[in-house]
């Protein structure tokens, strides 16, 4: 059986505040990998303090353009996070998929 | 140039109105002076210094003056805007914080969250006579501050925001403002919108940009990153725990109050138009 992949936030980010959006696209270019690659991942918030809207929508958010929720979620499975955070993801997952679905020309904003 | 403060300036409309209008007739000034005259006020809201210091750092980069008259040696208004740090970068000097109830005026880059955290880390919590709070409720205070400071490096293409706050230990609340000159909520919701912008301008029905802007999962956003949370998350925190709500942009000032029952929500025009946005939140801070 495949080895799921742990992805450590604390790593990617270098710190414990999942706070800002720039930080949330390190997360994002780790996670298109592994699902570009068709592989499966823990996403470990393990010791990260706060996690703010900007973040999880620059890190999961994004995704949703080139993968689809489903995808998504079959994938890539997050630990150590608390319900109300849980919370928060899986409205972003669905305001993602409906942000892409009204503007389907989208171009990078960087 | 001259402005004069009339008797208060409140967190109110006719504080914001001043705070405004100030912008809008500084706004073109060029090697000029502009003198702040504080003679006739006896009351000034201390949080309000962040509005005040977006205004002051425009018309300072714009290679202007700026000239503080206060009146009497003793002012209670230079005292206020002294213990919060507002007048230091003027060369006035700072008084310390014997009643431990300020929270600094600090400017920050716009793109620097952390900072700003590492801020409210350090003044926030560390106030004379706070109620105990619990880890989780600090923190919910922690990330609704910070959705709102991270609104302006997306939304509206500044370099700086402007923060600061005040402790009352009597009524057991914080008032704290986060202020940006950048694009205004109107001028981002009316490019997004388009044609359908004009049917979100009825006062009336409160159905107006700012509402727009405070609705779960509307964005003005058009890149890779979605958007439509930082507000509507902080509402529904605030909402919960009884707390304030004052928007102000452009000349459109919106409040929403749930520390009175019922909750009431408002909307009015303020007579000048400011660039940017103020966001004033009033947080409980009872025991929990």
């Amino acid at each position: 059986m495949e080895q799921e992949l742990t992805i450590n936030v604390e790593e990617v980010i270098r710190g414990k505040d999942a706070i800002s959006s720039d930080d949330g696209q390190l997360l994002y270019n780790r996670l298109c990998e592994v699902l570009k690659a068709e592989k499966k991942a823990v996403v470990d918030f393990k010791n990260i303090d706060l996690i703010v809207s900007s973040f999880l929508n620059s890190a999961f958010g994004q995704l949703v353009k080139d993968f689809d929720k489903e995808t998504i979620e079959k994938l890539i499975c997050v630990d150590n996070l608390s319900e109300e955070d849980k919370n928060l993801l899986d409205r972003v997952l669905d305001m993602a998929k409906l942000y892409f679905e009204q503007r389907p020309d989208i171009e990078d904003d960087h | 140039m001259e402005f004069q403060f009339e008797k208060e300036v409140r967190s109110d409309k006719e504080g914001l109105d001043q705070l405004a209008k100030l912008e809008e007739k500084s706004r073109e000034l060029r090697s000029e002076t502009l003198k702040l005259d504080f003679t006739q006020t006896n009351f000034f809201d201390a949080h309000l210094c962040s509005g005040l210091g977006a205004v002051l750092t425009q018309v300072d980069k714009n290679s202007n003056k700026i000239q503080f008259e206060f009146g009497t040696e003793e002012s209670k208004i230079e005292n206020t805007l002294k213990r919060n740090a507002f007048m230091y970068p003027f060369g006035r000097g700072f008084l310390p914080d014997r009643y431990g109830t300020t929270i600094k005026y600090k400017k920050f880059k716009a793109d620097k969250p952390l900072e700003f955290k590492e801020y409210l880390t350090k003044h926030l919590f560390n106030l004379k006579d706070m109620p105990e709070m619990t880890e989780g409720s600090k923190k919910q205070i922690f990330k609704s501050l910070i959705e709102v400071f991270n609104n302006p490096s997306l939304h509206a293409g500044c370099d700086h925001v402007f923060a600061c706050g005040q402790y009352y230990p009597n009524e057991k609340h914080i008032d704290f403002c986060i202020a940006n000159l950048g694009r205004t909520i109107h001028e981002n919701v009316k490019d997004y919108l388009g044609s359908d912008f004009s049917k979100i301008i009825d006062i009336k029905s409160l159905n107006t940009p700012i509402w727009w802007a405070i609705q779960e999962g509307n964005t003005t956003r058009r890149g890779l990153h979605p958007g439509g949370f930082g507000l509507s998350v902080l509402k529904k925190f605030l909402g919960k725990t009884g707390g304030r709500l004052q928007i102000c942009s452009k000349n459109e000032f919106w409040q929403e109050y749930w520390d009175i029952e019922p909750s009431a929500k408002r909307v009015s025009h303020l007579s000048s138009s400011i660039k940017g946005t103020i966001v004033i939140l009033r947080f409980q801070v009872t025991n929990s």
